[in-house]
């Protein structure tokens, strides 16, 4: 069936939406064309009382939500092409892998820094000053490098057996006169210090040192 | 352009090719139907005096042929087409004036009409409801919330030119439903 080419305009100029010129043409052409007129009266009728009537407000709820959640459905989908799939699938592996590898496993629990002669230190280290070799006469102090702020340092000093073990906030540990007389020449002593924070988390502990006192001769 | 696109039942069923036995002035008063929607659609339904705008431009172009002014140079509608602008434009100027005074008071409702009315619009709702949502979803959006073509099928997902084909079909199924 043959269409008029003006039936196109029809909704257009029903809801006033023709360029001004478009308008007069249109308005001009359906006082010669019966059918232009016959549909742009059957579909004005219809449009004045789904507009006045309310008939589509009152189907305004389900209808707009259902559009609203169809097209998100509809534009989500779309979005998702093959492609973007293994994208967002490859992205999801690798912040997971990443995630693993920096989340602080070890929580408040202390690091197995108990060191013996064979093991590694993990973790902070602190490094002893002094002494660190062999000296001459029994040290007056035992001295090491902080390992940060607000630490409790705990030395602990051996010989063929533990000797000594003391805490400090400072970083330097002075030996008594008396405990200095005990050490004697000739022997092996061995010393180490362990950094605790507040709440009494190892957070550092230095190598064990070996020392002789090897008197001047 | 438009005007330069021919309507291909203008030569064949035309509102004027119908008349065109009838004496002019009966032919004239055919078009009250085209003059009427014409005259409420620029004055909208609410005027109330859009009847007497139609009755003075059919009186109009009669008293025109009468007078040998319609001298058949242009079409009937064309003819008619060009009384009723000019008229809708005198009210429109004239309203203005007469508003500036004093407004009319609505006028009073005809019962049968109410009564018709409504019951095409209970018709037409029912209609409506029963249709499928997808039908019903263009209908709200292109109609109701006056959005474009364009719009609605960003809103739905789909192409504009289908919205033009749910659209028509909806309408279709309306008209089917309100006039057996």
């Amino acid at each position: 069936m043959t269409k008029c080419r003006y039936e196109g305009l029809i909704d257009g100029y029903l809801l006033d939406k023709l360029k001004p010129e478009e308008q007069t043409d249109f308005e001009e052409h359906y006082f010669i064309c019966r059918s232009c007129f016959s549909k742009i009266s059957e579909r004005d009728e219809i449009i004045q009382i789904l507009r006045k009537e309310g008939v589509m407000s009152a189907l305004s709820g389900d209808l707009a939500e259902g559009s609203r959640a169809g097209s998100r459905v509809r534009r989500t989908w779309a979005f998702l092409t093959p492609r973007r799939w293994v994208v967002a699938g490859v992205s999801a592996v690798v912040l997971f892998i990443a995630v693993w590898l920096l989340h602080p496993r070890a929580g408040t629990v202390p690091p197995p820094l108990v060191l013996t002669e064979d093991e590694t230190v993990r973790g902070g280290a602190v490094t002893l000053v002094s002494p660190v070799a062999d000296i001459q006469e029994a040290p007056a102090f035992l001295e090491w490098k902080s390992a940060g702020d607000d630490l409790e340092y705990k030395v602990s000093l051996a010989g063929r057996s533990p000797l000594m073990t003391a805490s400090t906030k400072d970083t330097r540990l002075v030996l008594t006169d008396d405990f200095r007389a005990r050490l004697k020449a000739g022997v092996t002593y061995s010393w180490q210090v362990q950094a605790f924070k507040a709440d009494g988390t190892l957070t550092a502990v230095s190598k064990r040192i070996r020392f002789r006192i090897v008197p001047k001769s | 352009m438009l005007r330069s696109l021919p309507c291909p039942f203008y030569n064949k069923g035309t509102v004027e090719n119908t008349k065109k036995d009838l004496p002019l002035d009966e032919a004239i008063l055919g078009y009250r139907t085209v003059i009427s929607f014409r005259v409420r659609k620029a004055l909208g339904s609410s005027t109330p005096d859009w009847e007497d705008v139609v009755d003075e431009i059919l009186m109009q172009a009669i008293e025109k042929v009468k007078t040998g002014a319609f001298r058949g140079d242009s079409s009937v509608g064309t003819f008619l087409y060009t009384i009723t602008s000019r008229r809708i434009i005198d009210h429109i100027r004239q309203k203005t004036k007469v508003l500036r005074h004093a407004p009319e008071p609505a006028p009073f409702p005809d019962p049968h009409v109410e009564a018709e009315g409504r019951e095409r619009a209970q018709q037409i709702t029912t209609a409506v409801e029963q249709l499928k949502p997808k039908f019903r979803d263009v209908l709200y959006l292109y109609y109701y919330k006056e959005l474009s073509r364009e719009e609605v099928a960003r809103e739905l997902g789909i192409s504009p030119r289908r919205v033009s084909e749910r659209v028509n079909y909806a309408i279709k199924l309306i008209k089917k439903t309100v006039r057996p």
